[in-house]
């Protein structure tokens, strides 16, 4: 089917996946403890990232479905527990070891965030486990990590490409906000997030073109940036709970690699 | 209340009616497709007759209104396998006519205690999963690529042209429904058929409109049961995983829905197989429901009510497929052991 060709990940990493999801499955079932808490250590680019610094295992969430029939668009939240005593969260990386790129997504806080809700949606290649690390104002890192599995299913439904539309911008703000207390922004924005490693119809590869970096600032001090790569799921996602002292404007920057860029802009009152 | 919980009570109380309905007038293709065959009168097709008939007028208006856009379902793809789609529909109306009833109708028969209903389900829900994500999947995959067609387009265009084939079928089908015979309008059957087809109007509207969110839409669907029961065997085994959906709500609906008309018209009575050999059938209608349903991407409901309601190209040829399908199993192999007839209450 050609939206199969469409859909990134769903052409030839996908055989693999089906020749290997039986096995996979059965040993993921058999040793269902050895690989959990400790997958993060095999992977390079988190290792990286970690360095010497003091890693706790207790104190962040992740929710994934266990079942993902879509492996090109899995929701994934990432939470603090209030008991956790974390402090001021100022990072937050996301990694899919398995996928051909395993950054999914990179965010910084400014200021830093006392409790961190985030969700966003992600493509993952094959059954895997999703890391999560987040780096809190004193240095200490905190990693949760959770396993899902990938089934083929997802890859029949249409593909949501929409050339129309494309770097159209939508944003949601609560009603009324309140100085110092977290309140809920759903951002997203209209783009295919091109990976650059799938096919098309006629057997040529489309260049990687993906949302590369996203940014909410007010009156002009950034909330949240993030760096986003190939494994975000298409027309990137984010709800997060952000914190604001003041009115002002609130402006969202989305930024594509090739350099063009969408903005949109909403005033913030504080009730 | 989120958009999602209004989508989940929805499907619950359309699944609560379908139940209730199907169990007070046994509301069944099969049914109507063996009365149609057996010569004479057959009110069970008259009354899918109506359903389709109010399904495609009801959904055609609701899309030209924008209550529903019917280009974001399953059924108005332009691509689709000219292999699988046919004989998916032909293994499950061969299926069907083996288990006695289509996967829609084994819930309604659940609900009225009816546990050979059970096993078909049981057998249909897993053999779906395997086509659609297990065992089958990599072949079903494989056979879905080299058999890929495209059609120059999935439905009539709209506009005009559209509005006057849904008139022109929904006339006909209404004309069948409603012409006179003999013993008179089964009207129980008749008004089953219109709630039926108002459901799948009520399905479109529940996840086009009643879903729709710029940020997280449910996925545009209605009445269709394959996918669904093997959905909800699913949930029941990994719940903390898995969020409900419009389709895991509508099943669980179809049952509770006929084990209350059932309980409150006396009419709930348990009843299981009577041979090895009728179990043995009826597993073998349940596999071949399940895996054609999944490879025709829909049942005697989801194709032959919902995706007609779309005018689809491809539910037309999955919807005839599944009437061949019936017809060969009826008249060809498929013979009835005598002792069903009388076991099958309504």
């Amino acid at each position: 089917m050609s939206n199969l060709t469409q859909s990134p990940y769903c052409d030839g990493l996908r055989r693999r996946r089906l020749l290997k999801a039986a096995g996979a499955g059965l040993v993921g079932w058999l040793v269902p403890n050895a690989a959990s808490a400790q997958v993060w250590k095999q992977v390079e680019a988190i290792r990286q990232i970690a360095g010497t610094a003091a890693v706790v295992n207790d104190g962040l969430d992740m929710s994934l479905p266990l079942v993902a029939e879509d492996g090109s668009s899995v929701p994934v939240t990432i939470q603090t527990r209030s008991d956790a005593g974390m402090g001021r969260i100022v990072k937050l990386d996301l990694f899919a070891p398995k996928n051909p790129t395993a950054e999914i997504a990179a965010f910084e806080f400014t200021g830093g965030l006392e409790a961190l809700k985030l969700s966003t949606r992600i493509r993952l290649s094959e059954s895997q486990t999703v890391v999560a690390l987040a780096r809190t104002e004193d240095g200490r890192l905190w990693v949760t990590e959770r396993a899902v599995r990938v089934t083929t299913s997802g890859c029949v439904a249409p593909a949501g490409s929409d050339p129309e539309n494309e770097m159209k911008a939508r944003v949601r703000l609560p009603k009324a906000w309140k100085s110092g207390t977290p309140a809920e922004v759903l951002t997203m924005i209209s783009h295919p997030m091109v990976t650059g490693l799938a096919k098309d119809t006629a057997g040529n590869t489309q260049e990687q073109r993906i949302i590369e970096s996203f940014q909410a600032t007010l009156n002009g001090e950034s909330l949240v940036s993030a760096r986003y790569f190939r494994s975000m799921a298409a027309n990137p996602y984010l709800k997060v709970d952000l914190v604001v002292h003041q009115p002002g404007e609130l402006r969202f920057e989305w930024v594509e690699n090739t350099g063009k860029t969408a903005e949109h802009t909403e005033r913030v009152t504080i009730a | 209340m989120t958009h999602l919980d209004f989508v989940l009570w929805a499907g619950l109380a359309i699944g609560l009616a379908f139940g209730a309905c199907g169990q007070l007038s046994g509301f069944c293709l099969h049914r109507g497709l063996d009365q149609r065959w057996s010569g004479g009168d057959a009110p069970k097709l008259r009354s899918f007759a109506m359903a389709l008939a109010v399904a495609i007028l009801g959904t055609q208006a609701l899309a030209a209104t924008g209550g529903v856009d019917l280009s974001k379902s399953l059924y108005l793809t332009a691509s689709v396998s000219w292999l699988l789609l046919p004989v998916g529909g032909l293994m499950f109306g061969y299926g069907m006519a083996l288990a006695n009833g289509c996967g829609a109708r084994c819930l309604v028969l659940l609900g009225q205690g009816n546990l050979r209903s059970l096993m078909v389900l049981l057998c249909l829900g897993i053999a779906a999963y395997m086509t659609l994500t297990g065992v089958l999947s990599p072949l079903r995959v494989a056979l879905a690529e080299i058999t890929t067609y495209h059609l120059p387009a999935a439905t009539i265009p709209a506009g005009l042209s559209r509005s006057v084939a849904a008139c022109l079928v929904s006339v006909a089908l209404l004309r069948y429904a409603l012409r006179r015979l003999g013993s008179g309008l089964p009207v129980r059957d008749l008004a089953c058929g219109v709630i039926v087809g108002l459901l799948v109007v009520a399905g479109w509207y529940t996840t086009g409109t009643l879903g729709a969110d710029d940020f997280e839409p449910v996925p545009v669907t209605s009445l269709t049961f394959v996918a669904p029961i093997g959905d909800t065997l699913q949930y029941t085994m990994i719940a903390s995983g898995m969020s409900l959906r419009f389709g895991v709500v509508l099943v669980l609906g179809v049952v509770l829905g006929s084990l209350l008309m059932a309980v409150s018209r006396g009419k709930y009575r348990l009843e299981g197989f009577e041979t090895p050999e009728q179990m043995l059938r009826y597993m073998a209608g349940g596999v071949l429901m399940g895996a054609g349903g999944a490879l025709a991407l829909g049942c005697s409901i989801g194709q032959a009510l919902t995706g007609l309601s779309t005018l689809s190209y491809s539910s037309a040829v999955a919807a005839l497929s599944i009437v061949a399908g019936a017809w060969i199993g009826r008249h060809k192999g498929a013979a009835r052991p005598t002792a069903r007839v009388k076991s099958v209450s309504l």
